[in-house]
């Protein structure tokens, strides 16, 4: 029997391995991108891509009856997207600016940023729990829309999106089941690490030789400073 | 044709210097190692000569960025509202708690939620910078800001630097 990490996609096969998938502990994680033992699929033979295209086939043809498709996208109601949407989408374009070398606009994107993030509100819930519900409706719902919807018009940059951000949220998603269970011992002699290219976040010594999300090398990840004392 | 501009990747350049015996116009060779888009004419001949592949031309005009269907779209924003959420509550967590390792924790789930955000963002129409839909953006944001003290300056710089390619 096979078994692939959702996350980085590291399969585990039982013929080759000592002990089998089944027996391994909870507590056992992927060697690759530390994703629990849950984040692992059975690997059906053969007909695992099968299911799939079918799957995504009968998604087309169910919604042909709803497709709009229209590309009609100039509806920039601004005030529809909230304050820390905006600078969001202000640091998205810093970035698209630093990419091209035009860094003095870069810097007024930033700039523009900085001012949403200094008056957006706060958050209610400033709990846990919370990220927990954002990080299930994003799993249960959100992805699955995105996957449907883009499938629709074969976006694949939609897609590609949607295969990262997903992985990632799972992540984040196992990060934070772990932390409940074993607190503050998880990061203790450690180090916290992102990818600053997809946001994976890996815990250990030193960061991944490669992203599992997104594939970029490890000098791309960044480590997340402790709090300065005093 | 298109206009390009030679720009050096100093984390591969290995100073092998062939970009300066064969720039006609001496805009390879400076003093920080950034080549003078003044001097450069976009001819190319530093990049095709470059042993490590350091030297990129990258073009002055960006084409039109793909559209997208709404759907998608909508799809993609009510997975943005959601992140946006998730920054926010992760740096609030971290201003507050006295715990180190949970610190460090929500600040790596702050970055991580804001990465994913922007680029759900990317694919929901805000690819370039140049596009009519940051543009608009723009404008509106000049026409009705937010409040009092919407640096209005800053946006009416941008809509000047940069010229919508739609």
């Amino acid at each position: 029997m096979k078994y692939r990490c959702k996350i980085c996609g590291f399969v585990y096969d039982d013929t080759k391995e000592k002990t089998p998938f089944e027996d391994l502990p909870d507590s056992w994680i992927c060697p690759i991108c530390n994703a629990p033992k849950s984040m692992f699929e059975r690997i059906e033979d053969n007909i695992d891509d099968n299911n799939k295209e079918n799957f995504n086939k009968s998604i087309t043809e169910n919604n042909q009856k709803t497709q709009t498709n229209s590309n009609n996208n100039s509806s920039n109601e601004y005030l529809n997207l909230s304050i820390s949407e905006l600078s969001i989408l202000c640091t998205n374009l810093a970035r698209g600016c630093e990419k091209q070398y035009k860094y003095e606009e870069m810097e007024l994107f930033k700039q523009l940023a900085e001012y949403f993030d200094k008056i957006s509100p706060a958050e209610k819930n400033n709990n846990v729990d919370e990220l927990t519900n954002l990080i299930s409706n994003d799993i249960e719902k959100g992805f699955p829309e995105i996957n449907y919807a883009a499938n629709n018009v074969n976006d694949r940059g939609a897609l590609r999106v949607k295969t990262w951000s997903e992985k990632v949220t799972n992540m984040l998603n196992s990060l934070l089941l772990q932390y409940k269970s074993v607190g503050e011992k998880m990061i203790e002699n450690t180090d916290v690490w992102v990818c600053s290219v997809c946001g994976f976040v890996y815990i250990g010594k030193t960061p991944p030789e490669m992203c599992p999300v997104c594939k970029v090398p490890s000098w791309k990840f960044e480590k997340v400073e402790g709090r300065k004392n005093g | 044709m298109d206009k390009f501009v030679a720009v050096r990747n100093l984390r591969l350049c290995t100073k092998d210097c062939l970009c300066l015996y064969v720039c006609p116009y001496g805009a390879t060779d400076t003093e920080n190692s950034i080549i003078d888009v003044t001097k450069c004419t976009g001819c190319g001949a530093c990049a095709k000569a470059c042993p490590s592949g350091a030297i990129s031309m990258v073009p002055i005009n960006y084409p039109p960025q793909q559209k997208k269907d709404k759907r998608v779209i909508n799809s993609i924003n009510s997975v943005i509202k959601n992140k946006a959420k998730a920054e926010k509550i992760a740096k609030n967590i971290a201003e507050n708690t006295n715990k180190d390792g949970l610190f460090k924790l929500m600040k790596a789930f702050e970055r991580s939620n804001r990465l994913m955000a922007e680029d759900l963002v990317r694919e929901a129409g805000y690819m370039l910078p140049q596009s009519k839909n940051a543009h608009d953006l723009l404008e509106n944001l000049v026409a009705n800001p937010p409040d009092k003290n919407f640096p209005i300056e800053i946006a009416k710089k941008l809509l000047d630097k940069i010229p919508c390619n739609e």
